[in-house]
């Protein structure tokens, strides 16, 4: 510790007294000293001035004197002048007279007893003094007066005038000690006091008073002292009530800000949180004590981007202070996001300066996942109420649908009990009829099948299916419907195809032919191309329909799956349908594990795009070229119409069904015997021949499950295909388990019923391939002994084309209407629906009185007019092996 | 009487025998000058012109003289000094000692006079008697015998007070010492202007010439004509003037005194004086 510091300490440590005493001490010390020294100076300095003077005179007094003497050569008189001098003045040490001849006389005093310390004398600055004068008179010089002044007499006095002075200093001194003491004792005595009270009101003695004593300023202070603790007893009660008053509203706030739901917080101008709520808290999961003095970037140290974008808001209310919302996404730490909404307000300080803001969260999260819900339900329900209308719709379209092919089939069924109907007529009606009924059946078809959709129960198939035959089938299917069209239809083979793969056949051909029959259904003019594709590694199939027709816009496309809509209402009107089949066929390609993709372009053309799975392949199934198809009877028998030769047992209790049957039968090739319940059934199965049975499967006696049961159970091993209305999936199982082979549902599709049947029996012809281009009637393939009536009516086709061009020439519209009408009435009843097509467009333009339209009309006619004829060799109609 | 008579034997004696002014070779001339003044005042005045003569003359020239008149007068008497400003030496016995005048005062005649101060109720001589008079000196030519004799001659017996010179006793009347002084009239004008003090004169004698300034008959006379030369001359040469100034002014006199040649013819009443006088015969 340096003395400086030990100096302050002990400075620091001494009270008040002492402090004044050892103050009065130094001061006095020091003024005794400078005192002293100042006296000591001024009054050597006086003494040198006063010897000198003193000096002066006395040489002035004695020089004449001497001078008198030296004149009259009396040196006795002058050693006696010098000599009384030196007596009389102590001070004056030595007198010497020298006379101009060298002579001297000389008087000395012996030195004075010295009193005074060697460092006074030397303080005192004196020392001896000498002077001397000539003596001259009247410009003659006797000789010269020495004097030799002593300082120590001087130095004496002075010395007994310090001691004196330090005495009398010294004496003061301590009289103010005693003074300064007795008066400070009695003030500090206050102070004390004053100090004591000052820590009973430390520890809480508001109370506390203390008289006054002492000296008027102590007076004063107790007197402060006892106002300023009356004022703080005061101020202490009011404060306490003030506290209690702060506490309640603080705990008032902080309990309102806590009771607020939304997380609330405050931060000051420099953005560090001075406050937040419990709802706060909980929102980020942060404890407010960790938060409160600290910044936004301490919240979101995991997304830097949401931190500066809530400083940056900030910053925009700092620069225009008043309230601020916007919405944004807050990210947690533990990653989960929420959509808030931020209201911001700034506040001010009592003189008006912005303070800090204040923010209250609003979590959107639930709000926008209801906003979400709300418009997916509403969607939901302008879908429910679209589906519903749809259904409307639909019902009204089936209503229709249904009613106009039963209002045919019943009115033309009607007309055929009428006598002296013609030949023509009867065709007509039965074609009519055939027409109807098959239209009917595809409706209830596609009904039954989203009945089961909706039911869930509709099921799909994993069986080995055969690649040829699929196509096959499609292939004459699809022809069929183009060549009625007057489009053409081709399928595109991209390799390596499978020869088989695993799938639903049935479903897939559903979907195939549902599709084929779309494109064609809309495309005027042109081509509809199945393109086939195969990723074994994938293991998809993908079967891309592509048509030439109107396309559709993505509005059209989005509601083309939905059910009970098509693209467009006037849809419905233009080309019909029940507005189910891209609905079904989606459904059914996704319940087979596939999907189905649309590509559309309004005016460019639709392509369906179905993928499927295909299970296992194995290389040694995948086919690389054309040449590798083998094809097979079915494929043959598919193309042309299958024409087989067999025995089949037909168990059917329905007589009509047996009389339809055994048509179809007959059309076939086959043979057939009838048996009218399951026993007589599992009877002629077990006692003849057949090639296959046909088993229904709801009879009397004896239903088909269990006749066939019973067969297998009797080791029947011959085909049974089981014919039933119940075309679900279940049934189909249960044919299965109880050992059918196969499963036809009615009524009986013609073409999947010989497709079907034609596999249990042998082939007998082939049929040559159809020209695309030519059209032939497909009333001949239905019933070929009308083919008389067919040739009849194509030949009356080309005189009925130049009486329109002929009409069209002259403008004659009556003419035209009724040839129009004509060709639209019996076209189809021929097997020539696109001429009843075509007719009916011409008679539309006639009632439009469209030059141009009938005309090209009339030319679409004579084209099909020349495919007719093409289609079926000039005149000659096709024959049939029987 | 006889005691006199011996100094003066003794001085002439000595004054024979020896060059009692000038002991030595190289060693300046006495010059004695009775005392009229203090002894320092008279070297302040008389050093200058000593010196100036010394240079003119080339005889060189000091002061020297007793602390009294009667000391001075006893020293020119033992012929101490080869000149002296003396009037003390025309008694007929000390004529004999051979002094000779060379030179004079330029100056009126000095008259003795009786004096009381200007408030004193005494008026005249007469009112004197019995009472305390003042003298310079019992050497005192006009200061004493003049007026002493006049006394005498009027019957009036006072008790003289010597003070020593002319001042000293002026000043023992201005004290009020004395009930009256008797002093040199001329003296008395100077002092009295310098002093601011007022008199009034009971009797005053008739003139006698200054004092004379005589040569030692042991001087050569080429040295004490040389002095005289010199002295004669200052008023007339510049420098002596300054000095002659310079000592009128030391001694508040009204004009510079300067020196006139004289000779033992110039002092003949001073002779006779002594021949007549009681005063002389009274003290004798």
């Amino acid at each position: 510790m340096t003395p400086f510091a030990r100096l302050q300490e002990w400075w620091g440590n001494t009270g008040l007294l002492a402090r004044l005493l050892w103050a009065v001490a130094i001061v006095f010390a020091l003024g005794a000293i400078v005192h002293t020294h100042l006296i000591v100076r001024i009054s050597a300095q006086a003494y040198m001035t006063r010897h000198i003077d003193e000096q002066r005179e006395v040489l002035e007094a004695l020089t004449p004197l001497v001078a008198e003497q030296a004149i009259v050569g009396d040196y006795t008189a002058i050693r006696q002048l010098l000599a009384g001098m030196v007596e009389r003045r102590a001070d004056i040490e030595r007198f010497v007279w020298r006379d101009r001849g060298g002579r001297e006389i000389e008087s000395q005093s012996p030195p004075p007893p010295r009193r005074a310390p060697n460092w006074f004398a030397a303080m005192t600055g004196l020392t001896v003094l000498e002077a001397a004068t000539p003596v001259r008179l009247g410009g003659v010089n006797y000789g010269s007066l020495h004097v030799r002044h002593s300082p120590l007499l001087a130095i004496d006095e002075l010395w007994r005038l310090v001691l004196y002075q330090s005495g009398v200093l010294l004496a003061v001194t301590l009289a103010s000690f005693a003074v300064i003491a007795g008066l400070m004792r009695a003030n500090l005595r206050t102070l004390a006091h004053l100090s004591a009270a000052a820590d009973s009101v430390r520890r809480g003695d508001y109370h506390i008073r203390i008289a006054a004593r002492g000296a008027p300023e102590g007076r004063d202070a107790v007197e402060a002292f006892n106002n300023m603790a009356g004022r703080i007893e005061k101020l202490v009660g009011a404060l306490s009530d003030n506290r209690l008053v702060l506490a309640e509203q603080l705990h008032f706030t902080e309990a309102l800000y806590d009771a607020i739901p939304l997380p609330l917080y405050y931060k000051d101008r420099d953005g560090s949180y001075l406050g937040v709520n419990a709802a706060w808290e909980r929102f980020f999961g942060i404890a407010r004590r960790n938060i409160i003095g600290r910044t936004l970037q301490e919240i979101y140290p995991h997304d830097p981007e949401t931190a500066a974008l809530h400083t940056a808001k900030d910053e925009e209310l700092w620069a225009r202070p008043g309230t601020q919302s916007y919405e944004a996404t807050v990210t947690m730490r533990d990653g989960r996001r929420f959509e808030t909404m931020y209201s911001k307000a700034t506040f001010t300080h009592a003189d008006g300066s912005l303070a800090g803001l204040i923010g209250v969260i609003a979590d959107l999260t639930a709000l926008k996942e209801a906003e979400i819900i709300a418009s997916t339900a509403l969607l939901d329900k302008v879908s429910a109420e679209s589906a519903s209308k749809a259904k409307s719709a639909f019902l009204a379209n089936m209503s229709h649908e249904i009613r106009t092919p039963l209002t045919a089939i019943i009115g033309f069924s009607e007309s055929l009990l009428e006598h002296g109907q013609t030949l023509s007529d009867r065709v007509d009606a039965i074609q009519t009829i055939t027409r109807s009924g098959k239209h009917l059946l595809g409706v209830i078809n596609d009904i039954l099948d989203l009945s089961k959709i909706e039911a869930g129960k509709l099921e799909v198939e994993r069986i080995s299916v055969p690649l040829m035959p699929l196509l096959h089938d499609i292939k004459a299917l699809g022809a069929l419907r183009a060549q009625e069209k007057g489009v053409t239809f081709r399928i595109e083979c991209e390799f390596p195809l499978p020869k088989e793969f695993t799938g639903d056949p049935l479903r897939l051909k559903q979907v195939l032919i549902n599709l084929v029959n779309n494109a064609v259904k809309f495309t005027e003019a042109g081509a509809v191309i199945l393109h086939l594709r195969c990723d074994p590694a994938a293991q998809r199939l993908a079967f891309a329909v592509r048509d030439m027709g109107i396309g559709m816009t993505a509005e059209q496309v989005a509601r083309l799956f939905t059910p009970f809509t098509q693209a467009d209402s006037s849809t419905t009107r233009k080309y019909g349908g029940s507005g189910l089949g891209l609905y079904l066929s989606k459904e059914l390609t996704e319940k087979m594990g596939g999907s189905m993709e649309v590509a559309s372009m309004p005016g460019e053309g639709s392509t369906f795009t179905v993928i499927v799975p295909t299970g296992q392949l194995d290389s040694s199934v995948l086919v690389h070229d054309a040449l590798e198809w083998q094809p097979s009877k079915v494929a043959r028998r598919a193309t042309g119409g299958p024409r087989v030769s067999g025995r089949v047992l037909l168990a059917e209790d329905n007589a009509d069904n047996q009389r339809l049957i055994g048509l179809h039968l007959r059309r076939l090739g086959a043979d057939y015997v009838i048996a009218h319940n399951g026993e007589e059934a599992v009877a002629h199965a077990m006692a003849e021949h057949f090639d296959l049975v046909l088993m229904d499967m709801q009879m009397p006696v004896l239903d088909g499950l269990d006749a066939t049961r019973r067969l297998r159970a009797k080791g029947y091993n011959r085909p049974i295909v089981a014919l039933t209305a119940n075309a679900m999936v279940e049934d189909v199982r249960r044919c299965e388990e109880a050992g059918c082979d196969a499963f036809l549902t009615k009524p009986i599709e013609s073409l999947r019923f010989a497709t079907t049947v034609a596999r249990y029996l042998s082939a007998k012809t082939v049929e040559p391939a159809l020209e695309e281009s030519a059209l032939v009637s497909t009333l001949l393939h239905e019933e070929p002994e009308l083919a008389d009536l067919v040739q009849n009516f194509i030949a009356r086709l080309p005189s009925l084309i130049e009486e329109l061009a002929a009409a069209q020439a002259a403008q004659d519209w009556a003419t035209l209407k009724a040839r129009a009408h004509d060709l639209k009435s019996v076209g189809g009843g021929y097997g020539f629906a696109p001429v009843s097509a075509e007719a009916a467009k011409l008679e539309f333009e006639v009632v439009k009185r469209d030059v141009h339209g009938v005309a090209d009309h009339v030319e679409k006619l004579r084209a099909l007019v020349r495919r007719i004829q093409r289609g079926h060799g000039g005149d000659t109609p096709p024959r049939h092996a029987a | 009487m006889l005691f006199g008579t011996r100094l003066v034997i003794l001085a002439l004696l000595v004054g024979l025998s020896i060059a009692p002014a000038r002991a030595d070779h190289g060693a300046p001339y006495h010059f004695g000058v009775l005392n009229q003044r203090s002894v320092a005042l008279t070297a302040q005045y008389w050093n200058p012109i000593l010196e100036y003569v010394s240079n003119k003359s080339g005889v060189p020239l000091a002061l020297k003289m007793g602390k009294t008149a009667v000391e001075t007068t006893e020293m020119t008497v033992r012929g101490e000094f080869a000149f002296a400003y003396t009037n003390h030496l025309f008694t007929p016995e000390r004529v004999r000692l051979g002094y000779r005048v060379i030179a004079r005062g330029d100056a009126a005649p000095i008259r003795a006079t009786i004096i009381v101060p200007q408030e004193s109720s005494l008026q005249s001589l007469k009112e004197l008697d019995g009472k305390m008079v003042a003298f310079p000196s019992r050497e005192a030519f006009v200061g004493y015998w003049v007026p002493m004799d006049a006394l005498l001659k009027a019957n009036v017996k006072v008790k003289p007070s010597f003070a020593g010179n002319q001042e000293g006793a002026m000043g023992q009347l201005q004290a009020g010492i004395v009930a009256a002084a008797a002093v040199n009239a001329q003296v008395l004008e100077n002092y009295a202007r310098r002093e601011g003090f007022t008199y009034r004169a009971l009797w005053t004698s008739d003139g006698y010439h200054g004092l004379p300034v005589i040569a030692n008959p042991t001087v050569p006379v080429e040295k004490v004509e040389a002095v005289r030369k010199a002295l004669i001359g200052m008023s007339a040469d510049p420098e002596g003037q300054r000095v002659l100034r310079a000592g009128a002014e030391l001694l508040k006199l009204k004009k510079p005194v300067g020196f006139l040649r004289a000779g033992d013819e110039d002092y003949a009443n001073y002779r006779r004086f002594y021949q007549t006088t009681l005063v002389k015969a009274e003290h004798k």
